[in-house]
């Protein structure tokens, strides 16, 4: 009986055994496995290369697979630091292309100088910043391997000078006398930002490079810290002859004086070019 | 004058008499100690608090105590695997007081990996592989969730995603190729999603069996690598409250947990309630820095930034039994809020991983699940040979991934309500089954009945898988048959019809039908047929063969988008049909005295196997360019043929009466012809070499310490753009003890993981496509104090 048993068992246990290890000959593989990626050799561009809006990205790269490469693509979109709440009003540029490659080949080098980074996106001027530069690769079988390399998109020097518009300004020679208040209106905007507001009384004998804070006659306006960063900004500056302290930021002691001076508005951006309204003379008395 | 002293005397010395005869110490109390079915028990361990003395019972379960006084005392009653008595309160007011203490098994336990015990009759009863887990070796094993507590079970994995919830996978299979009951009711999540957990919480888990092959048969669609079936939790003690306070910390991501939990139970009526809360910090990996893609990025202070989490549950279950059978109703809720590491949404960059300054916080992204449950169970007995079993149930699952609104698409603008909200999906399901059992002399055949409907919404700023309803009703005849004492026959058929509504959606970003509408009917049959040869007591031999089904899932109908869980583009096919496997399971189960041997191997065929294949291609199937940035090739869902096969093996000897050891190895091979599929579990081996510590230790009782290995095999069995995974050995020490203080015993359980700090990676985790390690060494200890009253 007790034999019985133990041949019954051994017997089972090699059928077990047999069961788990022989079933995986049964099995041949039609086609042959293929789990090694692709190479990709990205020579250009190069890992943080700049760019300005406007140039053609030079994208060149070595493919390379040990059976047969299958497609490539590149994608291109901002990388980190950027918030991108909203992507269409900021200018974001997102670029996403792909190729395949001839039938049996094991080794390509591709290039490509089509790839322009525009000068705007929806309209808004393409978002300086770090974008991300991806080639991914597959081959025949589907491995796929990736590369990243970031470029840098520059912003374009900006020399666009700000825009002054007035809606409210003196009389040409005008005549004020003590108690009257000097008033001028109007807006100013930048295609980047603004980074100075000055609205000042100047001698008449004074020159522009004499507008601001330390040589003009009399401030009525600084608003530097409001405008600073700004795009646009709307401003009504005005000023009572005979007051003892002027409008400026801190206000500075006055002695008013009677003459000929002019008024006039100078906006600054924040890459430094410079707009000064055109001289509104002025008398005083 | 002489009377007077004589007298004095007399009173003197029967005063003195009196007095001594209160005082007299030459009581006895003795008794016997014996199982649920008066059967002694042996070496059972008997501790007297009011005078710290100790035995242990004879061979005939015979114990006794002298020198005692008349009065009230307390015993505590203990024996591996059985649940502790504490107290047995008992009065000594006779020279000889007798007493018969009896002891009920802890829950069908699977202590020390010992495959038999006379209580899983179920078990036992079915041809399939099952292997089962108690409250014991959950509390010695307990991991940082349900299915890391059970991995090391032979053909059981966890799928882990960082060290918050984790996936199940039996022999390979997870996703929705397993499924996991709860009370009888199928627990339903977004279960195909790989960062997706499951939603249990681990502490309310005593005993939990493990069904290792297809189980269509009885629960339907989904089960075809197996089943893990939570069991119910067990009654009190009638006429008692009984209360138990679990503390948990884990030193590797500065874990601390508390779970609390009360049961009651009258004559017919009984309770259960429990609360559990665990919070933890960024785990520690022990490397400084990891390589994603060629780049190399630092691990600041050696903690994975943002993988802290939290995790909340409650339980609540009310029920009634008489004559007529029993019913309960439970109602559960579970939360757990976890981070991702940065770099698993997006790409890894360097500003992502700079540290944040705190290790608790949860910062973008991080994923957010709500379960709730409501269900109720109910046996009813129509007569000796009838019952009637009913199950049904409601539950929801709410699930919320948030990330840093970042658009794949060109024009797409942050909603204004939620705009980090990127995934959300609400999950209703519904389900009940009625099963009509009948026992005819030795044949037990069972009817059963069960229809399920699902409906899916879905909401955040980015699409993966549609809105979807699902239907289901399946119909099923199970007959069980022993022949005689040494064989058993079991045999099943089932037939399902499902239908599934994916909803049309329309992305205003690409212009682009996203998902179209898709309306489909699946019909299913299932089928099963095993013979249980049980000759003795030492020898069981199983043999199964069955056929199992699943519907597919929305994803691989409707997907259409770019998946973070995966890292890849996903293209859903309407064409696929169910999925169905053929499946021949083998149990050699052999037990000794000194010693015992187990082995199960299987075999599988997957005639039209669902996954997804890289075409290679940057192109949609019309031959557009995709929209999205940050995707690589394609992905589609295809069914082709696959195969499987593997085996389990466990063996165990006694070395003495105090050391034993044990080992167990799994193994599982996976093709499609061609490749391997994704996920298989490289080969394990655990060795165990454990040591209970003698009981003349006076205050610690069923102390155990082990030292355990861990090995694992190097993965090459790999799909296409799947890495390989180094093989890595992990040593591990756990010691247990319950001590005893005057008022309660505090269980203990001090674990010491991966003692040498091994930097490895584990293949079936979430964060291997980003090279991350797993967890560094860590330190757990574990307090639990039962605090019990009689309500009377």
């Amino acid at each position: 009986m007790r034999n019985n048993r133990f041949f019954a068992l051994m017997l089972l246990m090699a059928t077990a055994i047999a069961f788990t290890y022989c079933s995986k000959d049964e099995d041949d593989p039609v086609d042959e496995k293929d789990t090694v990626k692709p190479q990709i050799n990205l020579t250009s561009p190069a890992n943080e290369t700049e760019f300005l809006p406007g140039d053609a990205i030079a994208f060149s790269a070595v493919l390379s697979d040990d059976k047969e490469l299958g497609s490539y693509k590149i994608d291109i979109h901002p990388g980190e630091g950027h918030n991108h709440k909203s992507t269409s009003d900021n200018g974001a540029w997102s670029y996403q292309k792909s190729w395949s490659l001839p039938e049996g080949s094991t080794n390509e080098t591709v290039n490509h100088s089509e790839i322009v980074i525009p000068l705007e996106v929806d309209g808004v001027p393409t978002m300086p910043g770090d974008y991300h530069f991806l080639v991914y690769c597959t081959d025949k079988a589907g491995n796929e391997e990736f590369v990243a390399h970031d470029v840098i998109i520059v912003e374009p020097a900006d020399e666009t000078a700000p825009e002054i518009a007035l809606s409210f300004v003196p009389e040409e020679n005008q005549l004020y006398i003590r108690a009257d208040t000097i008033k001028i209106a109007g807006s100013v905007s930048d295609n980047r930002h603004l980074s100075e507001l000055l609205v000042a009384v100047m001698r008449s004998t004074s020159t522009e490079d004499m507008v601001n804070t330390t040589d003009a006659f009399v401030i009525m306006l600084n608003a530097n810290e409001q405008v600073a960063g700004q795009n646009s900004f709307d401003f009504n500056a005005s000023i009572l002859v005979g007051a003892t302290q002027d409008n400026n930021v801190p206000p500075r002691n006055v002695t008013w004086a009677r003459g000929n001076f002019y008024v006039i508005v100078k906006a600054v951006d924040d890459s430094g070019n410079t707009t000064f309204s055109q001289r509104f003379p002025i008398l005083i008395q | 004058m002489q009377s007077k002293l004589i007298l004095l005397l007399f009173l003197v010395f029967a005063t003195l008499c009196g007095f001594s005869q209160l005082q007299d110490d030459d009581y006895q109390l003795a008794g016997f100690v014996v199982n649920d079915r008066n059967e002694p028990m042996a070496g059972a361990h008997i501790f007297l608090a009011e005078k710290s003395k100790q035995t242990l019972s004879d061979s005939s379960g015979y114990f006794y105590f002298t020198g005692l006084k008349r009065g009230q005392y307390s015993l505590h009653v203990s024996f591996i695997g059985y649940r502790c008595i504490h107290p047995y309160r008992i009065f000594v007011d006779q020279k000889n007081t007798k007493v018969t203490v009896i002891m009920e098994p802890e829950n069908l336990g699977l202590e020390e990996v010992v495959i038999f015990s006379d209580q899983r009759e179920e078990a036992n009863r079915t041809p399939q592989a099952v292997v089962g887990a108690g409250e014991k070796y959950l509390r010695e094993n307990r991991g940082s969730s349900l299915m890391t507590s059970l991995e090391k079970l032979p053909g059981v994995q966890a799928m882990t995603i960082g060290q918050g919830l984790s996936k199940p996978m039996i022999r390979g299979l997870s996703f929705n190729r397993v499924v996991v009951t709860e009370n009888n009711i199928k627990v339903e999540g977004q279960q195909w999603g790989a960062d997706h957990g499951l939603e249990v919480d681990q502490f309310g888990v005593e005993q939990i069996e493990i069904i290792k092959g297809p189980s269509s048969l009885i629960y339907g669609s989904d089960a075809l690598g197996g089943v893990v079936r939570i069991m119910p939790h067990a009654l009190a003690s009638p006429g008692s409250i009984e209360t138990e306070v679990n503390t948990i910390f884990r030193s590797v991501n500065d874990l601390l947990g508390i779970s609390v939990r009360s049961r009651y139970r009258a004559e017919r009526f009984f309770t259960y309630v429990r609360f559990t809360q665990t919070r933890f910090s960024d785990y520690r990996v022990p490397a400084d820095s990891f390589y994603y893609n060629r780049y190399r990025f630092e691990i600041p202070n050696r903690r994975l930034k943002n993988t802290a989490g939290v995790e909340q549950s409650a339980y609540f279950t009310a029920g009634w039994m008489d004559h007529w059978g029993k019913l309960s109703i439970s109602a559960s809720n579970v939360f757990a809020k976890t981070g991702f590491f940065p770099g698993a949404h997006g790409l890894p960059s360097a500003a992502k991983l700079r540290d944040d300054g705190s290790l608790r916080n949860i910062e973008l992204p991080f994923q957010q699940v709500n379960h709730f449950k409501f269900s109720f169970n109910g046996i009813f007995v129509l007569d000796e040979s009838r019952k009637l079993i009913i199950n049904g149930g409601y539950q929801s699952n709410h699930r919320q991934e948030w990330s840093l609104f970042h658009s794949h698409f060109p024009g797409q603008q942050a909603p204004e309500i939620n705009p980090d909200l990127e995934l959300e999906w609400v999950l209703d399901t519904w389900l009940g089954d009625i099963v009509y059992r009948r026992q005819v002399s030795d044949h037990r055949l069972d009817f059963g009945l069960s229809t399920a409907y699902q409906a899916n919404r879905i909401d955040g700023y980015m699409f993966l898988i549609p809105s979807y309803q699902k239907t289901g009703v399946g119909a099923f005849y199970v007959h069980d048959w022993k022949l005689n004492k040494k064989w058993r026959f079991n045999w099943g058929l089932r037939y399902d019809w499902g239908n599934l509504k994916l909803d049309y959606y329309f992305s205003p970003f690409t212009s682009t039908v996203k998902s179209p509408n898709f309306n489909g009917d699946f019909n299913d049959l299932s089928w099963g047929a095993g013979v249980v040869f049980d000759p003795d007591n030492s020898l069981m031999i199983k043999l199964n063969l069955a056929r199992s089904f699943r519907m597919p899932v929305a994803a691989e109908l409707g997907s259409n988008g770019i998946h973070h869980g995966s890292f890849r583009y996903e293209l859903g096919d309407t064409t696929i049909t169910s999925e169905y496997a053929y499946q021949a399971d083998l149990t050699l189960q052999w037990q000794k005295q000194k010693w015992y041997f187990a082995m199960s191997p299987f075999a599988a065929y997957f005639p039209n196997f669902i996954y997804l294949n890289p075409t290679g291609s940057y192109l949609m199937p019309d031959g557009t360019e995709i929209q999205e940035a940050d995707a690589g090739q394609i992905y589609r869902y295809v069914q082709s043929e696959a195969y499987r096969f593997g085996a389990e093996m466990q063996f165990g000897m006694q070395l003495s009466r105090l050391f034993d050891w044990d080992i167990q190895t799994e193994y599982v091979y996976t093709t499609d012809g061609v490749y391997p599929i994704p996920f298989t579990p490289p080969f394990k081996l655990v060795i165990g070499i454990n040591h209970k510590l003698p009981a003349y230790w006076r205050k610690l009782h069923q102390t155990q310490l082990r030292c355990e290995l861990i090995s694992v095999a190097k993965q090459e069995l790999v799909a296409r753009n799947e890495l390989v995974t180094p093989g890595y050995n992990l040593f591990n020490i756990s010691f247990s003890t319950k001590i005893l203080t005057a008022y309660f015993p505090l269980g203990i359980d001090l674990q010491w993981q991966n003692v040498f700090n091994a930097k490895y990676f584990s293949h079936l985790s979430f964060y291997r496509q980003l090279q991350l390690p797993e967890a560094g060494t860590n330190i757990q200890l574990s307090l639990s104090v039962p605090i019990n009253a009689n309500v009377k």
